[in-house]
């Protein structure tokens, strides 16, 4: 079956192709970064109004790309939430319409579990059970993953999320938007050793998140600091400290409750999907400890070295390749939504059933 | 020509569906369910009329001005339908739906067409009806702040008895009554219906003048929607928003 794949749920515009038998056949993903620069951060209701711009051009040339027309279409998937109400209604009926026109099958998509199951879009697919850390802009969580569909939750923050502390932080900064990468690029440039910053909640018990105070740790440094009398290069400097620091503390933070889940759930293997997930200096960091470090697995009892499994690149941001692949999964199981169209702007992901159980 | 048409830009979901000369119409008002009730209600009309989706000549919308939501349901509907079907669109404007149902129920050739656009500002436009399927805006559609609405002059130029004041910004624009020798019918409670999007489409389908369905967008008429950093730290310097 060839499903098409909607993704409106925030500031990118994504479709994608992706086929029941032989996997992705193509996607295009139109960023609204450009749009929503001016405005410091996204403002829903200009993202709705591009989305409805490009919706169909996008189509239109991945279709043309890949040599495709719409008689071929089998099925049609959207992101139904979470997100944002506007822009995801925006695709949700869109798309849904489309599909009643095909006449073809469609299905409301859960977002996040489009993060959790990217890394199937390649062939490093990871056999449930595992953990897995969904980070982006609006989500931290932790989830244990019995089987597709079968979610139960470990974790979440209790305030910002870890990309969102990330652009808040940027901000702070001085940085332009979207914040999360420069202060990534700056970190680079950093001593993160020159700050001893908080690593929240680590010395407690639990799963939970809580990044709103890192922030306000950097931005009270920053305050004191910066009003000092420097130069342009020790202010230069005390930035690229201070981004370094803060991102070590959030991924510190991010890979000691990685390790505390796998230990509670006797599993050995980690999946880090979303946005933050392309953090260059999280992805080392994770494979540098968790190549070391041994956790009894499995009935077994055995002990053995945590397989760490991120999705490539262009999989961690949003993307329609994962709401396409989520959607063929549970349309070949014999799911479809109904032709009345909704959207979930919150939507708990362990209200998910495993694909074809409400079919 | 069979055409498909939509309007909801308001809380009223309301479709329409020609098959030829059988016309048909269903609206239903429930307040932010135009997702849910849309495309049920095409399929409804469509058994009724007989009709296949395969024998849709096109899509009609209302594009507006109206609810910001409402307005993309129409549009994002459309968009779909059109592009799966590979028919034409046309979009019709709101106000000109009011207009020319005032037309169509009353028979009133002259039409202030009001809708309320929140933030104290009314949507309007001045709207003249000769024949059914025929309604020209005859003064600019816009977005203002009532007490500068003033009399449009281009009514009295007209040779008409009635004006309507029309759509649910009228209450907004009620000054506008009595000012005047004219007699104006004020209906304030009426809701843009998919008849008159229909009626009023169906002369540029005929005329060959319709869209590909990536046109089929909204006319928001309030285009300025957020303030930018820039603008927003130029009103805090000038005191008019706290930090």
């Amino acid at each position: 079956m060839l499903v098409i794949g909607v993704e409106s749920s925030c500031d990118e515009t994504a479709v994608a192709l992706y086929d029941s038998e032989q996997g992705l056949v193509g996607h295009l993903v139109h960023s609204q970064i450009d749009l929503h620069a001016a405005y410091g951060g996204v403002v829903p209701e200009l993202a709705s109004r591009d989305h409805i711009q490009r919706l169909i051009p996008l189509l239109r040339q991945l279709l043309n790309d890949s040599g495709h027309t719409l008689s071929q279409i089998g099925g049609v998937a959207y992101t139904s939430g979470p997100g944002l109400a506007g822009a995801l209604l925006t695709g949700a009926v869109y798309a849904r319409a489309l599909a009643w026109a095909l006449e073809v099958p469609a299905l409301a998509v859960h977002h996040m579990e489009g993060h959790l199951l990217a890394p199937m879009l390649e062939s490093n697919t990871p056999q449930p059970p595992f953990v897995c850390l969904l980070v982006s802009g609006g989500h931290s969580q932790l989830i244990r993953v019995d089987a597709i569909g079968a979610y139960t939750f470990l974790g979440d923050t209790l305030d910002d999320a870890a990309g969102e502390a990330f652009d808040k932080t940027a901000k702070v900064l001085g940085l332009p938007y979207p914040g999360g990468p420069h202060l990534s690029r700056l970190a680079e440039n950093g001593d993160a050793t020159a700050f001893d910053l908080p690593r929240p909640m680590t010395d407690r018990a639990g799963l939970d998140f809580s990044f709103s105070g890192l922030k306000t740790a950097v931005m009270t440094t920053w305050n004191r600091l910066s009003q000092q009398p420097m130069s342009d290069a020790e202010l230069d400097k005390l930035r690229a400290d201070l981004a370094a620091s803060f991102q070590a503390a959030i991924v510190d933070t991010l890979r000691i409750k990685c390790e505390r889940a796998l230990r509670q759930e006797g599993l050995d293997c980690l999946v880090i999907s979303g946005g933050v997930s392309a953090n260059r200096h999280l992805r080392t960091s994770f494979d540098e400890h968790f190549s070391n470090t041994t956790i009894s697995a499995g009935s077994t009892g055995g002990a053995s070295t945590v397989d760490v499994v991120y999705p490539s690149l262009e999989f961690c941001t949003d993307n329609a390749a994962m709401i396409a692949l989520v959607g063929s999964l549970r349309l070949t199981a014999g799911e479809q939504s109904g032709s009345d169209i909704t959207v979930r702007p919150r939507w708990p992901l362990s209200e998910l059933c495993c694909p074809g159980a409400n079919a | 020509m069979n055409i498909l048409a939509l309007e909801t830009a308001t809380d009223n979901c309301s479709v329409a569906v020609a098959a030829g000369n059988d016309w048909r119409m269903e609206n239903s008002c429930e307040p932010r369910a135009q997702s849910q009730v849309l495309l049920p209600t095409i399929d409804r009309l469509l058994a009724d009329t007989g009709l296949s989706k395969s024998q849709l000549d096109g899509v009609a919308f209302g594009c507006g001005p109206g609810s910001f939501t409402g307005l993309r349901v129409a549009a994002a509907a459309t968009q779909g339908i059109a592009l799966a079907l590979d028919v034409p669109v046309v979009g019709v404007s709101t106000l000109a739906a009011v207009a020319h149902q005032q037309f169509r129920t009353r028979n009133i050739h002259l039409c202030i067409a009001a809708l309320d656009a929140r933030m104290s500002e009314v949507y309007w436009g001045v709207y003249q009806t000769l024949q059914a399927g025929s309604t020209q805006l005859i003064a600019e559609e816009a977005v203002a702040a009532p007490d500068t609405v003033l009399w449009p002059d281009v009514i009295d130029d007209n040779n008409s008895s009635d004006v309507a004041l029309a759509g649910s910004g009228s209450d907004m624009l009620l000054h506008l009554t009595g000012s005047d020798q004219r007699s104006v019918v004020v209906d304030a409670g009426v809701l843009p219906e998919a008849l008159d999007t229909l009626a009023l489409a169906l002369p540029v389908f005929e005329r060959g003048e319709a869209q590909p369905a990536e046109e089929a967008r909204p006319v928001y008429l309030r285009n300025k929607v957020a303030l930018t950093e820039q603008e927003r730290a130029a009103k805090r310097d000038a005191g008019t928003v706290k930090p």
